[in-house]
Formats: structure tokens, C-alpha cells, sequence
């Protein structure tokens, strides 16, 4: 799905469109406003069918003759500009750098069009949102992170990158992953890992090579580099993905955002979230498997809160698995991190581990 | 006054009256040399101010053209004060003004210049020797050493009017005569019921530096003007006039007085600039021309050209009387019997109500009033202030005029809102007042707190705030129901309130007469006053808070648009300008939709609209995403 001269026209009609329109709106005597999904948090639903969580039906007008909207407004038509420029000039910015090029004060004035970045950040979600354009069309990046190896030959701009011929570091993913093509594409599955140490062992150990996948990793949460490169190796290419975290309600809720999106990011849902991504591990029942109850961690308030938030997510509720899942971490009061499995040998997890995992597809859901 | 008068006339043959001066200061206002300043000048300006409108209004009545009050006060320092001592105590006083050197000894005074660096001065077996070599001063009495000892400076006031002038034959009594005129007080609003007499001025210039007051009157038919040195004997309380002679007036008539007295000159809310402007404030006919130590000249405009409705006497009401004046009543009675002077010297009482009441306490109505002992006097005035006689006639009255009040306030302050009310006369203790209020807000006034003038019958007060009914009044008020904001009770904000009291007998709570007293009726009139203008203050307020804030957002709106210009010209390739000038033809178009705006939220408490949806952005946000 490389970006094409038509995907440029469309992106830079929606927003000359939404330009002017505001005009029209102005020229007609009317307060402009642009309509966009209610953000708060009760218009944030999980979509059963989709499974994934969505923005809701509700709609909010943003005007700009309204003293509380005008600043917003004219950020996100600034941002829209701005926007229209990268893309007419086929250049890309960082949400950080979007924050500069906003930044001015205005003439005669001793006020500025932003003060901080999470306006800029604001301004950005709102554009992306009004104009059903991801930040990656409107040709704003996040940072990149994260590192990929396996048997797959992408084009990125003109270059041939062999992700199973990237060395020690691995392939860093950039965090504009819609200008990819790929080219050739053996590996059979993916298997994602929120750690970059555990990326770093499974690398050495070409655990790519020896189980014929993708190993991919973020530090923390994935990016929406990251995300979109998952949904794009599934669904252009079918490979099933596998996340693979720490036994505890964070690497949870890492898996949780990866496979039914997030709060914060469910306007783009539908681009971002993998409702097929299973969950590889750790699982409470892996503990007593492979022995690793001396290395439980004993949990800390904040980890149990955490947990007992998760139970309740609408996604999480009514699903046996990890109900179950969730009540014997809550008994246990502990966690484990994936490195525990050091202590049984380096590549335990490349030789033992894993292997399990695959050969007997014991999967959550 | 009456009190200290009635007291003076028992005493004065036993003590001297620079006794009784020394003993009653605090009463007198000499209890300091700050206010010594301010009490000589007061009372040279009331005596003026009360001259000229006697004289207007007697113009008025003859319907002649009436002259209106125009005065000039110079405040000036003359010399350097100094105490001559030796070992044990101060045996003389020196003044320096420049190098004329003045002693004043034992009550008389020596003036020479300094020659060859030397003054000699002789008071019959005194020799007194003053030099100075190298900017130090030396003094000597008889050859033994004297110390010197800085104090206070010597001050020169000196009032004009252009009243009616003092025939020349009363000119020493008035001013050289402790308590001359202080005859059986009248019953009508007038400034003389607050100062104690110019004489006691005269009397404290005199025993300060030595000095007679120098008198220039002229009246009407006199070609020239008279000029009279006047000093008071002190041990036969009698005029002494030291000089005499004929001199020109700028005016056709009128009177000049001027004194020089020990005193220190403060500027702020409690000296002679203040009080000078304060009176001004409330003589609206009044045009005063002030020159102050400094040299500063100012210049009180007149804006209005009709004198203050005249005061009328009244007869006392028995309900407010006290005894000692009523005995006064009684003994210069030249009606034939008692019941004809209760009749006819008393406010409300009948010839039936005279009979019926002498009866009951068992006197004879054809009795002499003269006759009645203090006993007697005493259970008559209590059965008459039992009964229920009808109220005093309160037509008596001379407000300040609330239009006059309005004009000379906004001519001061120069004010975004200025409002004066008049309450309708009402009686304390058989005794009519009325009360009138304003407020200046905004203009010139820099105040961050409202500042409160005080008045009774014209005259500031400018001493002992906490106690009076006034200030307390004021502090009563609950400005926060207005809208206001207050700290300590006082409104914030850039404003000067002004109350005034006009009585025919102000109830001060003591003889220095600087507070008034907190009768429940005085402090309920002077509130619903104040709540008034401050009612009206109020919508002044909020209608220009809704100015502000729809300016405000208009600016806004301008702000922001020319943003938005930019950007959309980046969207639609239009020109800038263009849509700059569209913008501006929607704001223009839209300013009623905005100012409806403004109202809606400010009758709602809110700061954005509730006409359009708010956006809600305040999304949960997912923990540790890594954006």
C-alpha cells in the first residue's frame, strides 16, 4: 500500500475542502464550525462486532466564534495548513517539530497561536479525526521505535531492506509505516514483544530463523508505527501475530491496546487495532509449567489497581479466559517478568519455550 | 459649647482665660500643633463661609442680585521657632525669618534685625542677646548662656471673604472677646455650632508666638477698609486693639483675618489641603482659592451659581432639649407667664398642653418662667418629652442639593459614575436632620479601596472615623448583595463615598465635636442613603463589566481571526486580506449574537455560552502510551 500520487491529491483535497469550507461558512455569515466525534470518555464505547474500542455516535460542534472553542479551532485550521504544505511538498515532520512550525505569535498581539506541544498533539488528534486522515497521511510522524528482524524484504523509499540481514539492532521501524511495499514475505507468523532485551535474546538466537517468523519489539507501548506494520503483516499478508509480555496488568493492557485499540486513540481504531492479535504469554499457568514461582514479584498497590481496572474493561468482562487469567494473578498478588526465563538458560525461551507455545497453540484470546 | 460656656461664666471670675485655654485644648482643637493648624484655619473658613451666605441669602430676600461666597486662604510658613532656656526651665521664645529676629517674653514681643552678626533686646531689667558666627547661633540674658532648642515653625493664616464686613465698633469683640457671641444658641443648621469661636484662634496665636490678629473688614457703605491689630487681655478677658488704621479692599465688602500661629503643616488626610478641598466639595456656590505652605496654588471652581436652600430657625421641640438650655430658655423669657413662654419659645406645645401639663406637675401656668428653679425645670421637661406631641416641622433644613452635590463631584474626580441621593428629613430626639449621600466612581479617583468623606452641617470630619455613626453606617452596609467586593467591610475599588448630616443640633459623641453619634434613626437613614447610590453603583458596574466583556471576546475573536486568516489562505490559496476583511465583516455582523452571548453567560455564571455545545476533551487517557 505505498503511497500513491492519488492518496496525495485525495488527503490535500479533504483538507483544501476543509478550508474552504470554513471560507463559505465566513463569506455566508454563519460562526464556522466543523463537526467531529465527542471525545470524552462517555463517548468512548467497545464495538462487540468489531471488537475494538470506538468513538460513539456522539458528534460535537467545535465554532469559532465561541470563547471557549476559538483557540482550539484555530489551532486545528493551522495544523490543517500546515499539514497541506508537508504533503504538497512531500515532507514529513515530527509531532515535536509540528509544535515549532504552529508556534508564532500573533501579529499585534502578545498571544501565542500554542503554548506547549499537547496542544499541537491536540490539534493534530482533532485534524485527524474531522478529516478521517491518520497523522501519517497528514505527513506528521511520532518518533520512531522499536526494532524488527525476519524473512522479509520490504521497499522503503527507494531502498530493498532485508529484515533477516539487519544485524545485531535489527530493522528500526520508522514510525511512517504506509509507504511501505513489501516485496517478499516468508516468515509465517509474527511474534511481538514489549521488551527490546527479550527482542535482543531472541535476535541472538535467530529465534526468527529457527521458528520462520517476525520478531518485533517496542520499549513500552507500541507506537502507531508499530501497530499499523502488525495490522499490515496481517492483513496484507495473513501472518497471525502473537504478543508476548511480562505476567502482570501491564504487559496486559499491552496486549489489550495492540488487539482492541485505546482510549486515547479510538478515533483510529479501525487503522490501528488488531482485534486477531492472540497472547502468547506469560500466563499464570506458564509459572508452574516452567517453574518460575521463586521468581514471582510481589505486587505493589498501584499493580493491583491497575488489575482491578482491567477486569472491568466491557472487552475483558465477559470473556472466561482472561477472567480466569485475571483471578489467578489477583490470587497470586505477584508477577514475572519475562527475563525470569534466563535463569533456565539463555535461549530457554528460543529452544523451549516458544516452541511449546506454537506447537500447541495455546493462545488467549 | 453651651456647656463649656455656661462653665466659662461660673469660673471666670476665679480662673484667667489662658487658664481655662490651657485646661480645655482637646475641646478647643489645640490638643496638638498639626491640628492647632487645621483648627484656625476651620475656624476662619466657617466664619466665612456662614458670613457670606447670611449675606446672599439677606441679598436673596431683598431680592437684590446675591453675592456668592468667593474665598482665599494662604497658608504660609513665616520662620524658625526656638525656645530659649536656661539651666532649669524655657524663659522665652525666639522666631528667625531670615535675619529678623523676634523674643517673645513674658507675653511681649521684641523685633530686630541682626547687625554686624548681633541683636540686642531689651524687656525693662531683661537683656537678651542673640549673634551668630558661622551659621551657629549664640544667645545670652544678662550675660549667663541660654540654650536654643528648635520647635515647631511659625505659620501665617490668612482668610478672605467677600461677606458683608464687620462694622468697625464690633470688630474687637469679635476677635478679642473669649466667647463673645456665644449667646443663647439658636435652633437652625448652621457651621457655628462646631468650632469654639475665632477668638480661641486669635487666643492660641497670641500665646504661641505673641503675635495680634491682623483684622481688615469692610462693609458696604465704609469708603476704605478698617484695619485693626487685635490681642485679647488675658487677665480681663477684654479686646485690645495695638493698631488702627485705613487700608484697600479688592472687594466691596468683606473681611480679611490673619494669624500667626506655632504649628505643623502635614500634607494627607488629616491636614489643612484636605480639609480646604473636603469644604469645598459641599459649598457647591462656594468658590475658594487656596495657596498652601508649599506654594501650591489651588483654585475651588464654582458650579453652582444659586446658594444652598436657607436654613430656617426653629423653636426647640421638648423632645430633644436639655436641661441647661431649657433653663436658659426659662431665665431670658420676656413672655408674662410660664405657660406663654411653653407656648410660644417651645416647638408643638399648645396653650392646652402648656395648662394641662403645668397642672400635672403642679406648677402655676401664671407663674413667672423666670421663677422656675432647676428642680422644678427639671420634672416640667420630663412631662413635657412624655407626651406625644407631634414632630418638629423639618422644612428647617439646608441640604447641599443632590444636582449641585453630583456637579461639584464630577468636576473633582471627574468620574465614570457619579450619584448623590437626598433621604427626607426625619427627627432624632425632637430634633430634624437629613441626610445626604454620594458616590464618585472611576476618573481621577486611584484609591484601591473606597474612601468615605464625612459631613455634618457642611463642615468635614476629619478626626475619630471609628466612633462615628457615619463609619459605622457605612461599614453596615453589605455591598456584597451589590455586587461589590469588600475587604474589612470596605468596598474594593477605585471610589469615595460622601455622606452628610444637616441638623439644627448635630448630636456629636463628645465636645471636640469630630464624630457623630449613633442614634438608631441616623444610622438607619444614613444606610438606606448609602444603599441607594450603592443600588445604583451596582447596575453601573455590571453594565460596564457586560462592556468589558463584550469588548473582550470582540478583541478575541479579532485576535484569533487573524490567525485563522493566515491559515486559511495556506487551505484555500485566497488572498490573506480577503480573508481578513471577511472575518471582520462576520464579527461585525455576529456582535449582537456575541453581546447576546455575554448576557446569557453572565446571568449564568458561565464563561463559555451554553447556547453551543462545548466539546468535551477530557478523554481517560490509557496509561503509559508512548506517543
Amino acid at each position: 500500500m505505498a503511497e500513491t500520487k492519488s492518496s496525495k491529491k485525495k488527503s490535500i483535497e479533504v483538507l483544501t475542502n476543509l478550508g474552504e469550507g470554513i471560507y463559505n461558512q465566513i463569506i455566508k455569515g454563519e460562526n464556522p464550525y466543523f463537526t467531529l466525534p465527542t471525545r470524552g470518555i462517555s463517548n468512548i464505547k467497545y464495538s462487540e462486532e468489531k471488537r475494538m474500542v470506538t468513538l460513539g455516535e456522539g458528534l460535537s460542534r467545535r465554532y469559532f466564534l465561541n470563547v471557549g472553542h476559538v483557540r482550539k479551532f484555530t489551532q486545528t485550521v493551522a495544523m490543517a495548513a500546515l499539514s497541506k504544505e508537508l504533503i504538497e511538498s512531500g515532507k514529513h515532520t515530527s509531532l515535536r517539530s509540528a509544535f515549532y512550525q504552529i508556534r508564532r505569535t500573533i501579529p499585534g498581539t502578545k498571544i501565542d497561536v500554542v503554548d506547549d506541544q499537547t496542544e499541537t498533539n491536540k490539534a493534530i488528534e482533532d485534524l485527524e479525526v474531522i478529516t478521517d486522515l491518520t497523522r501519517e497521511q497528514l505527513n506528521i510522524n511520532a518518533n520512531k521505535a522499536g526494532a524488527v528482524a525476519g524473512e522479509v524484504i520490504v521497499e522503503d523509499r527507494d531502498d530493498i531492506i532485508d529484515w533477516s540481514k539487519m544485524g545485531s539492532g535489527g530493522w528500526a521501524i520508522p514510525s511512517n509505516v504506509e509507504d511501505l511495499t513489501f516485496k517478499k514475505v516468508d516468515a509465517k507468523f509474527v511474534i511481538y514483544m514489549e521488551k527490546q532485551t527479550i527482542w535482543d535474546r531472541l535476535n541472538e538466537d535467530k529465534a526468527w530463523k529457527k521458528l520462520g517468523c517476525v520478531i518485533i519489539a517496542s520499549q513500552g507501548q507500541a507506537t502507531r508505527g508499530i501497530r499499523r506494520l502488525l495490522q499490515r503483516l496481517y492483513q496484507e499478508h495473513k501472518l497471525p501475530v502473537y504478543i508476548l509480555t511480562d505476567f502482570d496488568p501491564w504487559g496486559f493492557y499491552i496486549y489489550s491496546a495492540i488487539k482492541f485499540g485505546s482510549i486515547a486513540l479510538a478515533h483510529a481504531a479501525e487503522k490501528l487495532a488488531l482485534p486477531e492479535a492472540r497472547f502468547m504469554g506469560l500466563l499464570a499457568d506458564d509459572i508452574e509449567r516452567y517453574g518460575l514461582k521463586r521468581h514471582l514479584i510481589k505486587f505493589k498497590e498501584v499493580d493491583q489497581s491497575r488489575l482491578q481496572q482491567m477486569k472491568k474493561y466491557d472487552w475483558f468482562k465477559n470473556n472466561k479466559a482472561w477472567t480466569a487469567e485475571f483471578e489467578k494473578m489477583e490470587k497470586l498478588n505477584a508477577k514475572v517478568e519475562l527475563d525470569a526465563f534466563t535463569a533456565k538458560g539463555l535461549s530457554f525461551m528460543t529452544e523451549q519455550y516458544l516452541p511449546d507455545k506454537i506447537k500447541e497453540k495455546k493462545f488467549l484470546d | 459649647m453651651e456647656d463649656i460656656a455656661e462653665e466659662l461664666a461660673k469660673k471666670q471670675r476665679a480662673i484667667s482665660v489662658t487658664e481655662f485655654f490651657e485646661k480645655n485644648r482637646h475641646l478647643l482643637g489645640f490638643d496638638n500643633k498639626q491640628k492647632a493648624l487645621l483648627t484656625c484655619v476651620k475656624e476662619a473658613v466657617d466664619n466665612s463661609l456662614d458670613a457670606c451666605e447670611e449675606l446672599g441669602y439677606s441679598e436673596e430676600n431683598k431680592k437684590e442680585k446675591v453675592t456668592l461666597p468667593e474665598i482665599t486662604v494662604e497658608v504660609k510658613a513665616m520662620s524658625e521657632n526656638y525656645q530659649m532656656m536656661n539651666e532649669k526651665q524655657n524663659i522665652a521664645q525666639m522666631m528667625v525669618q531670615k535675619n529678623v529676629y523676634s523674643i517673645l517674653y513674658k507675653g511681649k514681643t521684641d523685633t530686630r534685625q541682626m547687625r554686624g552678626g548681633k541683636a540686642i533686646f531689651k524687656f525693662g531689667d531683661q537683656e537678651f542677646t542673640v549673634s551668630e558666627n558661622n551659621n551657629k547661633m549664640e544667645a545670652t540674658v544678662n550675660g549667663s548662656q541660654l540654650s536654643l532648642k528648635k520647635t515647631a515653625p511659625i505659620f501665617s493664616i490668612k482668610v478672605m471673604d467677600n461677606g458683608p464686613g464687620i462694622p468697625v465698633s464690633k470688630m474687637p469683640d469679635i476677635f478679642g472677646r473669649m466667647l463673645y457671641g456665644s449667646k443663647f444658641q439658636s435652633m437652625k443648621q448652621g457651621r457655628g455650632q462646631q468650632g469654639i469661636g475665632i477668638h480661641s484662634a486669635v487666643l492660641y496665636s497670641q500665646l504661641t508666638t505673641g503675635k495680634p490678629a491682623t483684622v481688615v473688614s469692610k462693609i458696604k457703605s465704609a469708603k476704605r477698609a478698617t484695619m485693626m491689630k487685635v490681642q485679647i487681655n488675658i487677665t480681663k478677658n477684654e479686646p485690645e486693639v495695638v493698631e488702627k488704621g485705613e487700608v484697600d479692599f479688592p472687594y466691596e465688602h468683606g473681611t480679611q483675618v490673619e494669624l500667626e500661629i506655632e504649628a505643623l503643616y502635614l500634607a494627607g488626610s488629616k491636614g489643612v489641603d484636605e480639609y480646604i478641598r473636603r469644604t469645598s466639595l459641599v459649598n457647591p456656590s462656594a468658590m475658594i482659592h487656596y495657596t498652601n505652605p508649599n506654594g501650591e496654588k489651588i483654585n475651588y471652581k464654582r458650579v453652582s451659581e444659586e446658594l444652598p436652600k436657607e436654613a430656617t430657625s426653629i423653636k426647640p421641640h421638648p423632645q430633644g432639649l436639655e436641661i441647661g438650655i431649657f433653663m436658659r430658655i426659662l431665665k431670658g423669657s420676656t413672655e408674662r407667664t410660664l405657660k406663654g413662654t411653653l407656648e410660644n419659645e417651645l416647638s408643638r406645645v399648645s396653650g392646652a398642653v402648656a395648662d394641662s401639663t403645668l397642672k400635672g406637675v403642679g406648677l402655676d401656668p401664671k407663674m413667672k418662667a423666670t421663677d422656675v428653679d432647676r428642680t422644678q425645670a427639671n420634672s416640667l421637661l420630663k412631662a413635657l418629652q412624655s407626651l406625644d406631641l407631634m414632630r418638629p416641622q423639618t422644612d428647617c433644613l439646608s441640604p447641599i442639593g443632590v444636582v449641585e452635590l453630583e456637579k461639584r463631584l464630577k468636576l473633582e474626580f471627574k468620574p465614570d459614575f457619579v450619584k448623590a441621593v437626598e433621604r427626607k428629613p426625619e427627627v432624632y430626639r425632637g430634633m430634624p436632620f437629613q441626610i445626604e449621600a454620594a458616590v464618585a466612581y472611576g476618573g481621577n479617583i486611584t484609591n484601591e479601596k473606597a474612601v468615605l468623606l464625612r459631613y455634618a452641617n457642611k463642615i468635614p470630619l476629619l478626626f475619630d472615623s471609628s466612633s462615628c455613626a457615619i463609619t459605622q453606617s457605612f461599614l453596615g452596609v453589605d455591598y456584597a448583595r451589590y455586587g461589590i467586593k469588600v475587604e474589612n467591610r470596605v468596598p474594593v475599588g477605585n471610589m469615595v463615598f460622601m455622606v452628610h448630616l444637616a441638623s439644627v443640633w448635630v448630636p456629636y459623641t463628645n465636645e471636640g465635636k469630630v464624630a457623630v453619634a449613633s442614634y438608631p434613626v441616623i444610622v438607619k437613614e444614613i444606610k438606606l442613603a448609602l444603599q441607594e447610590i450603592v443600588r445604583n453603583l451596582s447596575q453601573f458596574l455590571s453594565k460596564k463589566h457586560k462592556s468589558n466583556l463584550f469588548q473582550e471576546r470582540i478583541n478575541l475573536f479579532d485576535t484569533y481571526g487573524v490567525e485563522l486568516a493566515y491559515s486559511l489562505s495556506k487551505l484555500t490559496k485566497l488572498e490573506e486580506k480577503k480573508i481578513k476583511a471577511k472575518i471582520e465583516g462576520l464579527l461585525e455582523k455576529k456582535k449582537e449574537e456575541v453581546e447576546a452571548n455575554v448576557k446569557e453567560s453572565l446571568s449564568t455564571n458561565e464563561v463559555v455560552s451554553s447556547k453551543i455545545a462545548s466539546d468535551a476533551d477530557s478523554a481517560e487517557e490509557g496509561p503509559g502510551e508512548t506517543e
